[in-house]
């Protein structure tokens, strides 16, 4: 089912969660919706499921307006944070709430809803569970019979809430790839709110980036990842560094050094940031670079080395953690020429969207 | 004497430091207190709350009973069927039955408003349910005569109507509501306020009508707290003496409750008829205590 979310707003006091979004949902895929916390991103899922109300704006469920709907009526799947399992029921009870609920006349035969929970249990794999209480599960499990109490009722769209927030890494990862699959299955217009970047860009089909309660960027993982089009999305996905440079008429100069326009239109002159990834970062001969400096020190993050290497331009000293390539070999304390080879430049006036990290 | 002074002390150094060494180096047995008192001091800690116990509640629960059947048992069985003993129990428990369901309702309505909704005034409204609490019954009692007594603000308009408030059924009930207000509320508010609201967020979400989450998501994960409630009303709105003595008139045979029936015959030197009255409420209070005790074992556990 397409979704359309118009021009809405909403406030909770003097905090504006909302402010004027605007996003069409296309049925059958899966969405995520990456912020920081405060930055919307629950309050619009909300808002879609009916739990919430927008001061201002609309939302269409297949073209219909669904804001004069009750929650009940709008056939939505919502997964709970913290699952929200009903403590007093077992899991099968729990599944079969939505069935159980419905009004008389549409509501299915016992063995039929025995039927129909069974096989959603066997679904998520949680079968053997279901005589067990909610606060006999683990974790993963609880997730799993949240989903499926939530698929339960058919609903026209899945909504998730932060779904592997209180897993611990290991789970969080199986599950990752476990509803990608399930989503693959099901087609069923999906939307996931998450904090954590590497969920939204594995997961997701499309991701929209929210902050300060607004759409930042939308996109594939692809796009998000290698084009972020502003400062916050830059700085909020993946790694990047911040380099003090400034832009005048023939282009971008690093210190005292001019560096090699790259096809992105440069702001208009005066002193802007360069945004690079640390693997952007090609080390070299220390003449023939922008930028020169000297190790201070090599750590390992998982798979991934880096190197601290200390720049100097503009008599200010800059730490910059640039990723160095498998087959390159360093030394604390050489001297090393780094060259940026895929970078962004932005006004130096857009600092003032980015949040403080 | 001073070299012996300072052997002494050194010796007493060396003393607690082993000990200190003992304690901080093993591992300290099952079972066992890691701070732990000498004997005697425990023994003597226990003696005083079994002491003090027995003086204060076992001793005279004892004498209650004991006074009740010490004319023997045909004397306790007269006292307690006299037409006017009957009465008062029959008062009393109508008293009891009507105060409690309109304080499940209120309490039931007052712990989901607050704890369910966000609005302006809610730390006044917590405020106004502990009030019973912390005004004397008297107070209470003397707030409804000054409401519908004859010279009260009401009282002509209830008299001109024929409306019977103040010495009669009504008055009672709404001394006793007023006083017991606070139990159920109490009891269910901070447990509402830890469950939140996702599981009624959920069962709306899956399609349940607003009657249908309260009662098959809402009561079931309260119940014990609520039953907890009202058994606590229930005990204070049957053994209530000073707002109920303000309003009842203390006509006997019709607005006596038990605990003013006792006091009429204790002021009558009836005191075999007096403690046999007596002896109910302590019974009642005993049952009351057992029940909440198993109560309280269910509230502890998370699992229904």
């Amino acid at each position: 089912m397409n979704i359309d979310i118009v021009n809405l707003s909403k406030r909770f006091g003097s905090f504006t969660a909302l402010s004027d979004v605007s996003l069409a949902i296309r049925s059958g895929e899966l969405l995520a919706l990456l912020g920081p916390s405060g930055s919307g991103k629950t309050t619009l899922l909300r808002i879609i499921a009916g739990l919430d109300w927008p001061d201002e704006g609309e939302v269409h469920f297949a073209g219909q307006n669904a804001l004069n709907l009750s929650p009940a009526k709008r056939h939505v799947g919502f997964v709970f944070q913290h699952y929200a399992l009903f403590r007093h029921m077992t899991v099968f009870e729990n599944v079969a709430f939505g069935l159980r609920v419905r009004p008389r006349k549409e509501r299915k035969s016992e063995s039929d809803i025995k039927k129909r929970v069974m096989d959603l249990m066997d679904f998520v794999q949680i079968a053997w569970l279901a005589d067990r209480y909610p606060s006999q599960l683990s974790g993963g499990q609880r997730q799993r019979v949240a989903l499926a109490r939530a698929l339960a009722i058919e609903p026209n769209v899945l909504l998730l809430d932060e779904p592997f927030g209180a897993l611990d890494a290991k789970v969080r990862k199986s599950l990752r790839r476990w509803l990608r699959t399930l989503h693959e299955e099901l087609h069923v217009t999906s939307i996931l709110v998450t904090h954590d970047q590497e969920e939204a860009l594995e997961v997701a089909n499309r991701v929209v980036v929210m902050g300060k309660g607004q759409i930042q960027q939308i996109g594939t993982p692809e796009e998000i990842y290698d084009n972020p089009s502003s400062p916050f999305v830059f700085d909020f996905i993946g790694e990047s560094i911040k380099l003090p440079v400034t832009i005048d008429l023939e282009g971008i100069r690093l210190g005292s050094e001019r560096l090699a326009k790259n096809g992105y239109a440069l702001p208009p002159p005066g002193p802007a940031q360069l945004f690079v990834r640390p693997h952007d970062l090609a080390f070299g001969d220390p003449s023939a670079a922008p930028l020169q400096g000297n190790v201070q020190g090599l750590r390992r993050v998982g798979s991934i080395r880096y190197a601290d290497v200390l720049v100097e331009f503009g008599g200010q000293d800059v730490i910059v953690e640039a990723s160095i390539p498998p087959s390159q070999n360093l030394q604390v304390g050489e001297r090393v020429g780094l060259t940026p080879r895929r970078y962004r430049v932005f006004d130096a006036a857009d600092q003032a969207a980015l949040p403080a990290a | 004497m001073a070299v012996i002074d300072a052997g002494m002390r050194s010796g007493n150094l060396s003393g607690e430091n082993l000990r200190e060494r003992r304690v901080t180096n093993t591992i300290p047995e099952r079972g066992r207190p890691l701070i732990s008192e000498p004997l005697a001091v425990r023994a003597a800690l226990i003696a005083i709350a079994i002491g003090f116990i027995s003086l204060f509640i076992v001793l005279p629960l004892v004498a209650v009973f004991g006074q009740a059947i010490a004319k023997g048992y045909s004397a306790y069985q007269a006292a307690i069927t006299s037409s006017d003993a009957l009465s008062a129990i029959r008062l009393t428990v109508i008293v009891a039955a009507i105060s409690v369901i309109l304080n499940l309702i209120f309490g039931l309505a007052a712990a989901w408003t607050i704890t369910k909704f966000d609005f302006p005034g809610k730390t006044v409204l917590i405020t106004f349910i502990d009030l019973p609490f912390s005004v004397s019954p008297v107070v209470a009692g003397l707030v409804f005569v000054l409401l519908f007594g004859a010279q009260g603000l009401l009282g002509p308009w209830l008299s001109d109507h024929n409306i019977k408030i103040l010495f009669a059924l009504p008055g009672i009930v709404l001394a006793t509501v007023f006083v017991t207000f606070p139990f159920v509320a109490r009891e269910l508010i901070p447990l509402m306020q830890e469950q939140g609201t996702a599981e009624e967020e959920a069962a709306l979400s899956l399609g349940a009508s607003g009657f249908a989450t309260f009662f098959r998501v809402t009561l079931p994960n309260i119940k014990w707290a609520l039953l907890y409630g009202v058994l606590l009303c229930n005990a204070r709105a049957m053994g209530e003496f000073g707002a109920v003595s303000v309003v009842s008139g203390h006509i006997r045979g019709q607005t006596n409750t038990m605990p003013l029936h006792i006091e009429i015959l204790y002021n009558e030197y009836q005191f075999g008829a007096a403690f046999a009255v007596a002896s109910l409420l302590a019974l009642l209070a005993l049952v009351t205590l057992v029940l909440k005790t198993l109560l309280e074992r269910k509230l502890e556990r998370k699992t229904p």
